[in-house]
């Protein structure tokens, strides 16, 4: 019965216009890079790319990609299973240390690394902290996996005979593996986007490369051709996901999996696991606020400049809240048509939304950069660029966020309305907004707590003067200032702890 | 007084797939239950009828007012009907007064507490459930508040689509009699759409059964039982076994079970298709009359039986039996037949 599909009608033609609207202006920096691709002469591509440089950086990208995926790989799905399957003792509150290193933004986390000692400025170095700031990207999908994963499945491996370790790589990991896949093309993607960390640990990528190009030739044609390399990274990266996940058999994941179940004793084991674990933590978490906290109280004799801080945190939650705001505006028409009124146009809107998912926030701005020189010259170095650089970058979180409540707004409900007399705006205001409402907060927040921590697209669309707490301690740490920088890093972490908190919540609640 | 609801020639579907083909249905007023196994397109009828489907070709009429006829078609907002989805779908933001208010008028939705109440009382639900939210409703009592929801701006006629398959077995029949009650009360004729047979043959006044997109028989409940025009319906409504014989022009039939009598001439007869419903079977010891046979299988219900015999001709027929004398699997018996049994020429 379910499997029926339901009368899909013709979307309103506004709507299909504003959904079009937003697909076009997500679909500009995808466009930009074909376009000036099309545009640069071959030999002179070429010559530009093979030089010995270009591939010093593409070979400390691919190992820094390579080690770094598969290191939170391993330590993210390590700890989500300890946290999810054993006995070890507080387990909720592992979770929420295993969860915290996404408050420490990447760039804060390296400057609390690189300000304590410079060792780490190296490549073992770059991949641990990389690992540490972006494994819980990993972590969470998996314990939400493992959360939904029936339990008696790994119960009758157990009963017939498997130890523990093969119960795991033959039962748990292949029915957990969409969620890791899923985590791991996360980290890389965020790894290839990586400016502020790898910067301060001077380890040279595509990314801090196509920074310094813009910084000294501001948008010579080497920006623009690192930046198709970075997408083209980008698209393999999410080819190989879809492989990998292709050939593996859907696992039906139960659906009633809500009954307790006994967890595997660590026993002899519990000693070194749950130092392990403390172990992870100090190196995550102590070790960046513990520098932090020897910068603030260095910083602080030295005298902070209240005026500059207050002005930043200022421009932050101004630019937050209307980047949430405008994000999640957006989102709605999109969602609305993609949900009720399904057809190839309105997927077509969609997917074009998510395809900046896959671009690095630099690239975004590169983009909207060089399109409004071009076309629309009033735009450039103002607040209205920076926001829709925003939008674009963090359009597709708020899709996902409004998407998972709109789906559950059965059908079934505005078809009553309708019988009821309603017209369309009628049943969406008096019944579909108010059951998405909580979607929509969600979303705003996220995007809101994302704007005020984002560097990379900020740093080169931020119109002269307007300084946010990320750019601001950006210009501070970049500088070795690393007093000065402290205030600023205590804010964005701050910023960053309620989608985190959100986050964890999230992920244990997936048990229903 | 105009046909609750006119069906001329419907046709319909998804796609390419024709699900519904050419329909002819009227509703005068009461109950008349679809009745249809799942896929049978019983929920594409009522969703054409809500305007929630757009027919490819026939017309429907809704109490004198054609709502669907050749290009034609008005919207469902304007069809006032009432429509009870399955599951109910309640509003899950709005208290009970409000979801039943939620059709009303806008001027008489400010003070539309007597409205609520009146159609509370209705459906036989307390009014202090009025500033309850649907989460804190049982199952039966969300079923009655969607009903009350439907019935508010009082409709000439409500569309209930499997309204009752959420519920537990024993909350069934009671909110089943609970809403035809209540439409009787409130005057309204329902199209309840249902794959469960008692509660069609229970709860209407007309029962139209259903398969592939086409209605083998309306007719009342009792008929529908007793004279089934098709051998499918024999074989779904009364759990019929339906054997290969011949019948000759007074009526008398000749299958596995020997010699039958037909309920009534069949004409110049010749080879015929009989339909045994399993009450009509008696199954006796090994020692007395009828066609002997061997017990398959036995399913035991408390109150009865029903009996799985392979005759010896190799026919399987079903019987039921009551609990005081129910033989065992593998038991030799012997099976006759109580009562005029259908017969179709074929």
């Amino acid at each position: 019965m379910a499997s029926r599909p339901r009368g899909v009608t013709a979307p309103a033609l506004p709507l299909l216009a504003v959904g079009i609207l937003i697909a076009a202006l997500a679909l500009v920096p995808l466009g930009y890079v074909l376009w000036t691709t099309a545009e640069l002469g071959r030999d002179e591509a070429v010559e530009f790319l093979w030089r010995p440089r270009i591939g010093e950086l593409l070979w400390n990208t691919v190992r820094l990609l390579v080690c770094g995926v598969l290191t939170s790989v391993a330590v993210g799905v390590a700890g989500a299973w300890v946290v999810e399957r054993t006995d070890v003792p507080a387990r909720i509150w592992w979770h929420g240390l295993l969860c915290a290193p996404l408050a420490v933004p990447a760039f804060v986390n390296g400057y609390g690394w690189v300000s304590m000692t410079h060792d780490v400025q190296s490549f073992p170095g770059a991949v641990m902290v990389v690992t540490l700031s972006y494994f819980p990207l990993v972590y969470l999908p998996t314990v939400a996996a493992l959360r939904r994963l029936d339990p008696s499945v790994e119960e009758v491996a157990t009963a017939l005979g498997k130890t523990p370790w093969q119960v795991f790589f033959r039962v748990t990991l292949p029915a957990i593996s969409p969620g890791v896949l899923g985590g791991a093309l996360l980290v890389g993607l965020h790894l290839l986007a990586e400016y502020g960390a790898l910067q301060l640990l001077n380890y040279p990528t595509l990314t801090t490369a196509i920074l310094q190009q813009y910084a000294t030739v501001f948008n010579g044609p080497e920006a623009t051709l690192l930046a198709l390399v970075l997408v083209v990274f980008c698209l393999l990266l999410l080819a190989v996901e879809l492989l990998l996940r292709g050939r593996r058999p859907r696992a039906r994941v139960g659906a009633g999996a809500s009954r307790e179940f006994a967890p595997i004793r660590l026993g002899r084991h519990k000693r070194w696991v749950v130092g392990s674990l403390v172990l992870l933590t100090v190196w995550s978490l102590g070790v960046p606020l513990a520098s932090l906290a020897r910068w603030l109280a260095r910083g602080t004799s030295a005298g902070v400049d209240v005026g500059e801080l207050s002005g930043a945190l200022w421009s932050t939650l101004l630019l937050a809240v209307l980047g949430g705001a405008l994000a999640t505006a957006a989102a709605v028409p999109v969602v609305w048509l993609a949900v009720r009124h399904r057809n190839l146009l309105t997927t077509a809107i969609e997917r074009s939304v998510y395809t900046a998912s896959a671009m690095p926030g630099i690239v975004i701005a590169l983009a909207l950069v060089t399109v409004s020189i071009r076309l629309v010259p009033a735009f450039y170095q103002t607040m209205v660029l920076l926001l829709i650089g925003y939008l674009i970058l963090f359009l597709p979180r708020a899709v996902v966020s409004v998407r998972s409540t709109f789906e559950l707004v059965p059908p079934g409900i505005e078809e009553v309305a309708r019988s009821l007399g309603c017209t369309g705006p009628e049943v969406a205001r008096r019944v579909t907004l108010p059951l998405v409402i909580p979607g929509m907060a969600a979303a705003a927040a996220l995007v809101a707590l994302a704007v005020s921590t984002e560097l990379t697209a900020t740093l080169l669309l931020a119109p002269i003067g307007t300084d946010t707490l990320a750019t601001e301690f950006w210009s501070d740490a970049s500088s070795i200032a690393y007093g000065a920088a402290a205030p600023y890093a205590l804010a964005l972490i701050l910023l960053s702890v309620p989608s985190t908190w959100l986050l964890a919540r999230l992920s244990m609640r997936s048990r229903s | 007084m105009n046909a609750a609801l006119e069906i001329r020639g419907l046709e319909a579907g998804y796609g390419r797939t024709p699900v519904l083909h050419g329909l002819d249905l009227v509703v005068p007023s009461g109950v008349t239950s679809i009745l249809g196994s799942s896929g049978c397109g019983k929920t594409t009828l009522l969703r054409a009828v809500a305007g929630f489907v757009q027919p490819r070709g026939g017309t429907i009429t809704v109490a004198g007012t054609e709502v669907v006829g050749g290009r034609r078609s008005v919207p469902a907002r304007q069809r006032k009907l009432g429509y009870v989805p399955q599951e109910g779908a309640l509003f899950p933001h709005l208290t009970v007064a409000r979801n039943v208010a939620f059709g009303l008028p806008r001027a008489e939705r400010r003070d539309s507490a007597a409205r609520v109440a009146e159609a509370l009382e209705l459906v036989e639900l307390a009014s202090e459930l009025a500033g309850r939210y649907p989460h804190e409703l049982s199952g039966g009592q969300q079923q009655r508040v969607a009903l009350a929801r439907a019935l508010a701006p009082r409709p000439k006629l409500v569309l209930l689509d499997e309204p009752f398959s959420s519920l537990d077995a024993s909350l069934r029949e009671e909110t089943g009699r609970a809403v035809v009650r209540a439409l009787r009360a409130a005057d309204a004729a329902a199209v309840l759409v249902t794959h469960d047979q008692g509660e069609a043959l229970s709860l209407a006044d007309q029962v139209a059964v259903m398969v592939e997109g086409q209605f083998l028989q309306v007719a009342p409940p009792t008929t529908v039982y007793l004279e089934p025009a098709d051998p499918r319906v024999a074989s779904f409504i009364g759990h019929a076994s339906l054997l290969p014989g011949t019948v000759d022009a007074s009526g008398a039939g000749r299958c596995a079970l020997g010699i039958v009598t037909t309920q009534s001439p069949v004409g110049a007869g010749g080879a015929a298709q009989f339909a045994v419903r399993s009450e009509q079977l008696q199954v006796r010891s090994a020692d007395t009359d009828g066609v002997p046979g061997e017990v398959l299988d036995v399913s035991f219900f408390g109150h009865d039986a029903t009996i799985r015999v392979r005759l010896e001709s190799g026919e399987h027929v079903a019987a039921r039996t009551p609990a005081g004398s129910v033989p065992l699997a593998g038991d030799r018996v012997r099976v006759g037949v109580v009562g005029h049994v259908v017969a179709f020429l074929a």
